[in-house]
């Protein structure tokens, strides 16, 4: 795993952990800077794993860019879906069953510009239209669909004779 | 092993030039803090001539037979794909991400410029019938000047595959790669020259997002704009191109959730949820099976 791309975002990435810890998740590994960053003084942390985690949390909702995973633990199908649709993004998401019922149904549920099915990328995916559901944002790229960004239709109509 | 410090230049209507200020800002190597190359620091100033060329460029290339403008795209694919491994290590080195990864990025890189070749050429428009008196057809014309500012997490794979498409749609660009990752797509457009593509064609300014970043999202010459970053600059960004009634296209960034169901196949699962940060998995609260 490589380092982080600043050191302000070092800072962030433990501001997260330190909060998340306050908010009452609960630490598995890491959450510390690597001892990378010493020996070669770069913007390395380590990898880190929070569970319990609550849908409220602020490690939850927002993005945090460094590497940090969030379990959220969940009982039935509706919530499951319901803890995926809470979060204000809705960029790509990934299902991960057997029951080929549930995925079509969950995917169908889902906020979210892809679903993936036990898998994630596809290899590049740059055939996949990609783009966001709410605040993700709108348009797509990759794919077909990206031209319609670069493109204007035009109308012509001819009154013949 | 890090190389001597770059000094780079900003790429206008062919030429590498200097930014009109003269001063430079830098971009570190983010695995040992030190500084990698100097880029220009490019302004209003800067951008506006950038626009200037996107715009004289774009008769002519929007005028490109379709089938030309497919030959160069390819060209450009394939020459990516030949220079996979210095296109990697600049990357590598200029935002740290890991070798495997940015060899990765740099076939992707290619591949967008290998797929929208396929296209340049197939953009079709419909005809609509209205009976005997009229003849009534569309046609999907370039919308302009694409502007494009790219982040720094992806900068070889999110700007190929924003300047792809453009140019085969006949668009002419101005690309605003980030502060902390503009080498590889410095490299990509001077490559793209070297394969002919017609100067003024795609520019590229580099310097702070504050400065030559918002000058480009504000700026009244662009036809469109495509942004990925934060929601908080998306929407700065979005407000500035609505003075110009400028259309944008955001990625503003995702949670990416996973459900993990209790059937899942967690061999499969895991491994993919360790090696991608910022997600946040979700599992079945009965213990998975052993």
């Amino acid at each position: 795993m490589g380092p982080l791309i600043s050191s302000q975002q070092l800072q962030r990435v433990s501001d997260y952990v330190a909060v998340a810890q306050e908010e009452g998740a609960e630490l598995v590994s890491g959450g510390r800077v690597a001892e990378e960053a010493e020996r070669y003084g770069g913007f390395f942390y380590c990898p880190t794993l929070f569970d319990r985690v609550s849908r409220d949390s602020r490690l939850a909702r927002e993005e945090v860019f460094g590497p940090v995973l969030a379990v959220l633990p969940f009982d039935t199908e509706d919530e499951a879906v319901s803890l995926a649709n809470s979060a204000e993004y809705g960029l790509v998401c990934g299902v991960w069953t057997r029951d080929v019922s549930r995925a079509h149904r969950v995917a169908g549920r889902l906020d979210a510009g892809q679903v993936y099915v036990n898998g994630y990328g596809a290899g590049g995916g740059v055939e996949l239209p990609f783009g966001g559901y709410k605040k993700s944002g709108f348009g797509r790229e990759k794919g077909v669909e990206a031209l319609n960004s670069y493109l204007q239709t035009k109308n012509i109509c001819i009154r013949l004779g | 092993m890090t190389p001597a410090i770059q000094e780079e230049r900003l790429l206008i209507a062919g030429d590498l030039v200097p930014s009109v200020r003269g001063d430079a800002v830098e971009t570190v190597d983010p695995s040992t803090g030190q500084v990698l190359a100097r880029l220009a620091r490019g302004d209003r100033r800067d951008v506006d001539a950038a626009v200037d060329a996107a715009r004289a460029a774009l008769p002519a290339w929007r005028g490109t037979k379709p089938a030309e403008r497919a030959r160069l795209l390819n060209d450009i694919s394939r020459h990516v794909l030949g220079l996979t491994d210095e296109l990697a290590r600049l990357e590598s080195l200029d935002i740290g991400k890991p070798l495997r990864q940015a060899k990765a990025d740099a076939l992707v890189a290619a591949r967008y410029f290998e797929f929208y070749a396929g296209l340049a050429d197939k953009i079709l428009g419909t005809t609509i019938p209205l009976g005997p008196d009229y003849l009534d057809y569309t046609v999907r014309e370039p919308i302009g000047v694409s502007a494009q500012i790219v982040p720094w997490n992806y900068p070889l794979q999110i700007g190929s595959r924003g300047i792809a498409p453009a140019l085969a749609a006949g668009c002419t660009l101005v690309v605003k790669p980030a502060q902390e990752g503009s080498l590889s797509l410095l490299r990509v457009a001077r490559l793209a020259l070297d394969c002919g593509l017609p100067p003024g064609v795609l520019n590229v300014v580099t310097g702070a997002g504050t400065e030559a970043g918002a000058a480009l999202a504000s700026h009244p010459g662009i036809n469109q704009l495509t942004f990925t970053g934060s929601v908080d600059v998306g929407t700065a960004v979005m407000q500035s191109a609505a003075r110009a009634v400028v259309p944008v296209t955001l990625e503003l960034g995702g949670k990416c959730p996973n459900l993990v169901f209790p059937d899942a196949d967690l061999d499969a699962a895991v491994p993919v949820l360790l090696t991608r940060s910022s997600r946040t998995p979700v599992r079945p609260a009965r213990p998975q099976p052993a």
